[in-house]
């Protein structure tokens, strides 16, 4: 078997919300399951592929995927559980690979150029990391091999579900040329539409001579490389993750509110869940953000710094609370509420509360093995000012 | 109010109380320092109503009498002017002339009935103590001390005298929640009649950062003492006063590991460590200044990477026999500590890369510091 000049290797668990929800439930296997929020406002996070013949995608408002299949059963998110299923499965890639960059919580890639020689057969390789994922965590993915990121990206979403793919070095472009054109990266719906207008649809014919003018004017000094990317050529390397910097959860109310009290509880919910995934990594937030939209979609946020990293969430929310009610302004109704913590650090253990660090440490082990509902602070709303002696 | 007194005699006073006066312009008569005229010379006062400071200096007065100036734009001015005399005199609605040779200035002042008054402080009960061993003792844990910290209590410097029939001992203790340091010291004392007694009082640290400036002059021995909310601080002229700050200190003893085997210490050489820190540390993360530490028989690994720019390492030999340990320190937290240490080797103790370390001066033991490890 001939030796690849690159070979990246493209794995994407498919569904994997929905697919970790038939995990915790296997009562789900196989149903039109979608993860989401609720009606009106709710949207879907992802749903299964038996959801998916109805239409149901995700990024769709939740009462529109309803009315296509008024069967979907909705499932909530379940965070603690998606990371959780994220760890092992790095754990697998970490195994295999030297270098993986995991560019979202289900998406990675792996150059895996020098692993040639150890496995000379993509395909041997793609099904041996598969099979090592779905025992691992128990979800499918699909594994795509080609010589560059894009190619091995492309061909993923077109073996999907639970499919597995090399392009050969030299194939790239015939693999390539009846894909439709906004499938490149850096084609997007407004490029895709003006694309359209002058009839490119499929990658192979932006190569076309004759439409060479009019791609010219679109897109000018990229041209050349847009072509280069329709040829299946890109040198992007695989760069092992970055650390995270931020970490945040937003969401869009049901209904536009106007109501302090449920503003602070849903940012305070979030704050729980955030300040455990910190500890979880041995990190501590050094800022928060917190953000509301409000029903004009207008944007307000709020930036400030810990007077010291921190990531135990009842010290943390004098500060963010404080923050909201100085954002807030009276007779403005909110869509949407969110916060992020960010300058993230390790975290530095104090001297003088490791009896609160360990009781913390316990809160989590319990959370990671039966789910944020199992465990939680009590009376963390109103009386979190810790003991101040003054 | 009228007097003549020497440029630097005055420059020496403006010097001293420019860390007092409050530098948030919130009462105006805060950023002004009193001047009190008296036949023996003139009284310089500062305060920011937690932290009071005066002294007597030597001037020639015509006319007794007081005012209040700005502390900063009479130091400005007083800087400029040459050696010599000058002339100070105060006209009628508050203004002062300020004459040194052909320069002529006139200041807007405040009325002396609108400064707040020092607290009355009775000269009897102040312990006499060493100058250099306070200073030594200050320099050796304000460091550790909380800055703006959310606990309040952490940002002030503990201290606790204990006298007793043979001896005093002066016992000071700093701590950020992170790192904590203790420096202890015992002075001859002449005896008291009475049985040992001791005193526990928490000073903010800008009074510690003050006492320790004016140890640094040198010449006379301090005295100090406590009231129920007060402490005084009297060296050669000068009364520092400062209000307490209340609530409960946290229980450090507690957190101070035990002494341990053999195998659990390490000792380095005090200056190569820290050299090794410092340029290590160029590559560390900027906010946590991140180092790894490696222990192994015979020597110290220090390590550390940045994403964005790359990565150091560096061996120094080390005493150690135990097995191999890995952990992590802020490097600016070990920096703080060696800084303050003397001698040429540095002890450490660890028990397991997640457990306070525990450093000491070989041969010194009036100091302990307790370090906190981070993740690496």
């Amino acid at each position: 078997m001939a030796r690849w000049p690159r070979q990246i290797l493209f794995g994407d668990v498919d569904a994997m919300f929905a697919a970790a929800a038939a995990l915790a439930d296997p009562s789900l296997a196989g149903k039109p399951v979608a993860v989401g929020g609720r009606p009106p406002r709710g949207i879907i996070a992802a749903a299964s592929y038996a959801a998916r013949p109805y239409g149901v995608r995700s990024a769709m408002p939740t009462a529109r995927a309803l009315a296509l299949c008024p069967h979907l059963v909705l499932v909530p998110p379940d965070r603690p559980l998606y990371q959780r299923l994220h760890e092992q499965m790095r754990r697998v890639t970490d195994r295999f690979f030297p270098a993986v960059e995991w560019t979202s919580i289900d998406e990675f890639y792996a150059d895996t150029t020098d692993l040639q020689t150890l496995h000379p057969d993509p395909m041997r390789l793609g099904q041996r990391v598969k099979d090592a994922i779905t025992e691992a965590t128990g979800l499918r993915c699909t594994i795509a091999i080609a010589t560059s990121k894009p190619v091995a990206k492309i061909a993923a979403d077109a073996h999907k579900p639970d499919g597995l793919a090399a392009i050969e070095p030299g194939a790239e472009a015939a693999f390539l040329a009846p894909r439709p054109a906004a499938s490149l990266p850096g084609i997007g719906p407004k490029t895709a539409e003006s694309l359209d207008r002058i009839g490119v649809r499929r990658i192979g014919d932006l190569l076309e001579p004759r439409l060479e003018p009019l791609l010219r004017r679109l897109w000018g000094t990229r041209l050349p490389l847009m072509q280069a990317l329709a040829r299946g050529l890109d040198e992007e390397p695989v760069v092992p993750d970055r650390e995270r910097k931020s970490l945040g959860h937003e969401t869009t109310f049901d209904h536009d509110t106007n109501d302090l009290g449920f503003l602070e509880q849903t940012l305070r919910g979030f704050l729980a869940e955030l300040a455990h995934d910190l500890r979880l990594d041995g990190l501590a937030a050094g800022s928060f953000t917190v953000k509301l939209k409000d029903a004009s979609h207008r944007l307000a946020t709020k930036q400030h710094r810990f007077p010291a990293p921190l990531n135990d969430d009842p010290a943390m929310w004098r500060e963010i609370r404080e923050a909201l009610r100085g954002l807030v302004s009276p007779r403005t109704e909110y869509r949407l509420a969110g916060v992020t913590l960010g300058d993230l650090a390790p975290a530095a253990e104090g001297l003088f509360d490791r009896r609160r660090g360990k009781a913390l440490a316990a809160m989590d082990a319990i959370i990671e093995k039966h789910g944020a509902r199992a465990i939680r602070l009590g009376g963390t709303s109103e009386d979190a000012e810790p003991p101040r002696a003054r | 109010m009228k007097l003549r007194i020497a440029r630097d005699e005055m420059l020496t006073a403006l010097q001293r109380v420019q860390g007092v006066v409050e530098k948030r312009n919130t009462m105006p008569q805060l950023s002004n320092i009193l001047l009190e005229a008296k036949p023996e010379g003139v009284d310089v006062t500062a305060t920011d109503l937690e932290i009071g400071m005066r002294g007597l200096y030597k001037a020639t007065v015509q006319d007794p009498g007081s005012i209040t100036l700005s502390a900063r734009k009479l130091f400005e001015i007083l800087k400029e002017l040459p050696e010599g005399e000058i002339e100070l005199s105060v006209t009628e609605n508050n203004w002062a002339t300020i004459r040194s040779g052909k320069s002529q200035f006139k200041v807007v002042g405040l009325p002396s009935t609108e400064y707040p008054a020092l607290p009355s402080i009775e000269r009897e009960g102040l312990t006499p103590v060493t100058g250099s061993g306070l200073l030594e003792l200050i320099r050796k844990t304000l460091f550790a001390v909380g800055d703006n910290d959310a606990r309040y209590i952490l940002n002030g410097l503990l201290v606790t005298l204990i006298t007793a029939e043979k001896k005093t001992t002066l016992r000071l203790v700093g701590t950020d929640g992170h790192r904590l340091a203790l420096a202890e010291q015992d002075t001859p004392a002449a005896g008291g009649k009475e049985g040992p007694k001791e005193i526990k009082a928490i000073i903010p640290k800008k009074a510690a950062h003050e006492m320790k400036r004016l140890l640094e002059e040198g010449d006379g021995e301090p005295l100090i003492g406590f009231t129920k909310n007060l402490m005084i601080f009297r060296k050669s002229g000068l009364l520092l006063t400062s209000r307490l700050m209340e609530g409960n200190y946290p229980n450090y003893q507690q957190v101070i590991p035990k002494e341990k085997d053999q195998d659990k210490k390490v000792s380095v050489a005090r200056t190569e460590l820290e050299g090794a820190l410092r340029r290590v540390s160029v590559l560390s993360r900027d906010k946590t200044n991140a180092v790894k530490v490696t222990l192994s028989v015979g020597k110290m690994t220090l390590y550390t990477s940045n994403p964005d720019f790359g990565e150091a390492t560096e061996e120094l030999a080390a005493q150690y026999k135990g097995e191999t340990l890995t952990t992590g320190f802020n490097a600016r937290y070990l920096l703080d500590v060696l800084g303050v240490m003397d001698g040429d080797a540095v002890a450490m103790q660890m028990d397991n890369p997640l457990s306070p370390c525990l450093i000491r001066e070989p041969g010194n033991a009036g100091f302990t510091c307790v370090v906190m490890p981070i993740k690496v």
